[in-house]
């Protein structure tokens, strides 16, 4: 008789996640932020004379977009700082706006997700009025146009807004002071510098997938390298033809230990 | 019948028709008549007077119907005097403010067409009456050149070659007109045939400066010129033309 | 650091600006078309803070466009200049929008014109104009060289100065568009600096 593993197919129930939390049950169990009072400490951190401003997420970032024959790769960190405390370690910088258009996030996060999240509102009752997708230039258009009527009230964002429409894969780069542009290759956030650096150095017009994903994933990997405000997993994103699709999720370290595969400098070699 | 739609100036008559502006229709019939004729260059804007009595001192207004808008712009009413100086101090208004914007003449359609969107808007909006004016605007500008338009209470406009406005024979005055223009007309005909328009319409036997105005645009050098005849140039005009009706008829 | 740069030749005008977006020390795009194109006889180049030139550019071509749809017949390039000016100078006071600006067209009735304008809302009508850090290598240059009898040649010849000099002796360097406005409309002249 052949035996069939058909645990794959089981789907998660609910008593499935409840099972696990009651496993905790036996001894006191709450998440809690890594601090005896994570109010205090904010506040702290905040009073500092070298502190940003309050509330000022995800600053440090490093995000990139580019367009090649195969569509639109869009790579990111996923690195949450408030001046020196890393907040986050697991922020998802690629804001999926409607099932064809992706978002990047840097600067705000709040304002970021807010604004990206209003713009997926607004291109899904444009679709439900007009009966089809909205194009990425007006849909970049929209946002630019928020942000621009909010210039000067403290938005902080820089985002790349990309999909597939009619006229094929387009990429924007918009951000708070109203800029929007059309391009072929953005970055934005702390370490883009770093990042442009591995992008424009690596990219060719014509490259399979696989090539594609890997400079990105490269390019923001680089960047985490210089840029101690960037950092955690990346994540890859390929917008093609019929949406977006969610290629990877890589952590950092494990990325080091993978390109460079050498001891970390701190063991002693005997 | 028509008493329940005649109340108000926003509201149509089981007709289709409304009332009110009709009523400010028939008030200009009661003015006395005003002709524009375009020539080839220049135009004419002649007009009876109806107020002359004995006692009324006409030193201190240079015109009674003739109003200037600006340099190039020109109107001749029909209808109550009082309305039309509100819509008069708005158009001249207008043309300075499009100056200011664009530091160029206002275009003649736009301002006729500004001042006519004003007059739509008390067909519309209730509690108010209409304007009960028409008027003819005379103008020059760089599209265009010479130009006459006519407008009613309702804010329809319309450009035309010649046409009149006002007065209780207003039909003789459209089909003189009409028998009478020639497209290359000049303006020294055109002055003729306004005159001959006007003797058809009033009482032939006081036909005199007393009773009559007239200007005229014209063209000299690239300067646009307006002029309104003087009592004494208007009978000395009325002496020398008076004879040709005569053996016409 | 941007460059904008007009100036008259025989029967037109013509207008430069560099293409690229910076910001900080980022160059984010050395492909952005500065020169505007209005009614196809008006050029109008725009340099200064970000989101302000798109947006306000946008307005101004909207509403000449608006006018020409009303109207029957386009804005003259002085009235455009004027309409211009004032926008600027009634916005100052409650949302400035910090942009400089050239204004080039071709009319029939009179001609190339140019006029120059900034952010205050101050509109002067020239035969050259230059706007940004540029103007402290090119007045001078111009002031020696130009002339409104130039030919479109001598022009463009004019134009490859102004860029060589800058490439030799500005801290920045960079792509060039280059357009030209006449009785036969506007061209977009290929440039290399």
């Amino acid at each position: 008789m052949i035996n069939i593993d058909f645990d794959s197919l089981e789907q998660p129930t609910l008593f499935d996640s409840l099972a696990s939390d009651v496993k905790y049950l036996d001894k006191p169990h709450f998440d809690l932020p890594p601090n005896s009072n994570p109010g205090d400490f904010l506040r702290e951190t905040f009073a500092h004379p070298n502190a940003p401003k309050p509330l000022e997420f995800a600053h440090g970032t490093t995000t990139l977009a580019f367009v090649y024959s195969g569509g639109i790769v869009v790579a990111v960190d996923s690195k949450s700082t408030q001046g020196p405390y890393v907040a986050s370690r697991s922020v998802k910088k690629v804001i999926e706006i409607t099932p064809t258009l992706l978002g990047t996030m840097a600067g705000g996060a709040a304002d970021c997700s807010f604004w990206e999240r209003e713009l997926g509102r607004r291109c899904r009752l444009y679709e439900l009025r007009n009966k089809e997708l909205i194009s990425v230039a007006a849909a970049s258009k929209i946002l630019a146009n928020i942000v621009y009527s909010y210039k000067g009230y403290g938005l902080s964002m820089g985002t790349m807004i990309t999909g597939w429409d009619k006229t094929g894969p387009q990429l924007y780069y918009v951000d708070n002071d109203g800029t929007r542009l059309h391009g072929q290759r953005f970055s934005c956030g702390s370490g883009s510098t770093y990042a442009y650096g591995v992008l424009d150095s690596g990219f060719k017009w014509e490259m399979n997938d696989e090539e594609a994903y890997e400079l990105g994933r490269r390019a923001v990997y680089h960047a985490t390298h210089r840029d101690s405000y960037s950092g955690g997993a990346i994540n890859v994103y390929h917008v093609q033809r019929n949406g977006w699709k969610k290629i990877s999720s890589d952590d950092c370290f494990e990325l080091y230990k993978k390109y460079y595969n050498i001891a970390p400098i701190n063991k002693p070699t005997n | 019948m028509a008493r329940r739609y005649d109340q108000r100036t926003t509201i149509f008559s089981p007709e289709g028709r409304v009332y009110q502006v009709e009523y400010a229709m028939t008030a200009i019939r009661h003015a006395g008549a005003t002709v524009g004729i375009l020539a080839k260059d220049g135009i004419v804007l002649a007009a009876e007077k109806k107020t002359t009595a004995k006692l009324l001192d006409q030193s201190t207004t240079i015109s009674e119907k003739m109003f200037k808008i600006d340099e190039h712009v020109v109107c001749a009413v029909a209808g109550i005097t009082s309305d039309a100086n509100i819509l008069i101090n708005y158009a001249r208004l207008s043309s300075q403010r499009y100056y200011y914007q664009y530091q160029e003449p206002m275009p003649v359609e736009q301002l006729v067409s500004q001042i006519c969107d004003t007059k739509q808007g008390y067909t519309q909006y209730g509690g108010l009456r209409p304007f009960g004016v028409s008027f003819l605007y005379a103008g020059w500008d760089r599209h265009y050149g010479f130009q006459l338009y006519q407008s009613d209470p309702s804010g329809n406009f319309a450009g035309w070659k010649a046409t009149s406005i006002g007065g209780e024979n207003s039909p003789v005055a459209q089909s003189v007109l009409r028998s009478n223009y020639k497209p290359d007309i000049s303006l020294k005909e055109a002055l003729t045939l306004a005159l001959k328009v006007l003797t058809k319409t009033m009482d032939r036997s006081n036909i005199n400066s007393d009773k009559l105005e007239f200007s005229y645009f014209t063209r000299i050098g690239d300067k646009i010129v307006y002029h309104i005849l003087t009592a004494e140039e208007l009978d000395s005009f009325i002496k020398e033309t008076d004879l040709e009706p005569e053996t016409d008829d | 650091m941007e460059t904008l740069l007009s100036f008259v030749v025989q029967g037109g005008v013509l207008s430069l600006a560099d293409s690229a977006i910076n910001h900080s020390i980022v160059k984010m795009k050395d492909d952005e078309d500065k020169i505007m194109e209005i009614d196809g006889n008006k050029l109008l180049s725009a340099a200064g803070e970000a989101g302000d030139r798109v947006q306000f550019t946008e307005y101004i071509s909207k509403n000449i466009k608006l006018y020409s749809l009303r109207n029957g017949y386009s804005l003259s390039t002085p009235a455009s200049a004027n309409f211009i000016r004032n926008e600027l100078a009634t916005s100052i006071r409650s949302h400035p929008y910090q942009i400089n600006l050239i204004l080039a067209g071709y009319d029939k009735e009179t001609g190339p014109s140019l006029y120059y304008m900034d952010y205050l809302g101050s509109l002067q009508k020239l035969t050259f104009a230059c706007h940004g850090y540029s103007s402290y290598f090119l007045l001078g240059l111009l002031d020696r060289h130009h002339n409104v009898n130039l030919t479109l040649d001598e022009g463009i010849a004019l134009m490859k100065l102004c860029t060589k000099e800058l490439n030799t002796r500005f801290l920045v360097s960079g792509k060039y568009i280059l357009k030209f406005v006449s009785a036969d409309g506007i061209k977009v002249i290929p440039y290399e600096a």
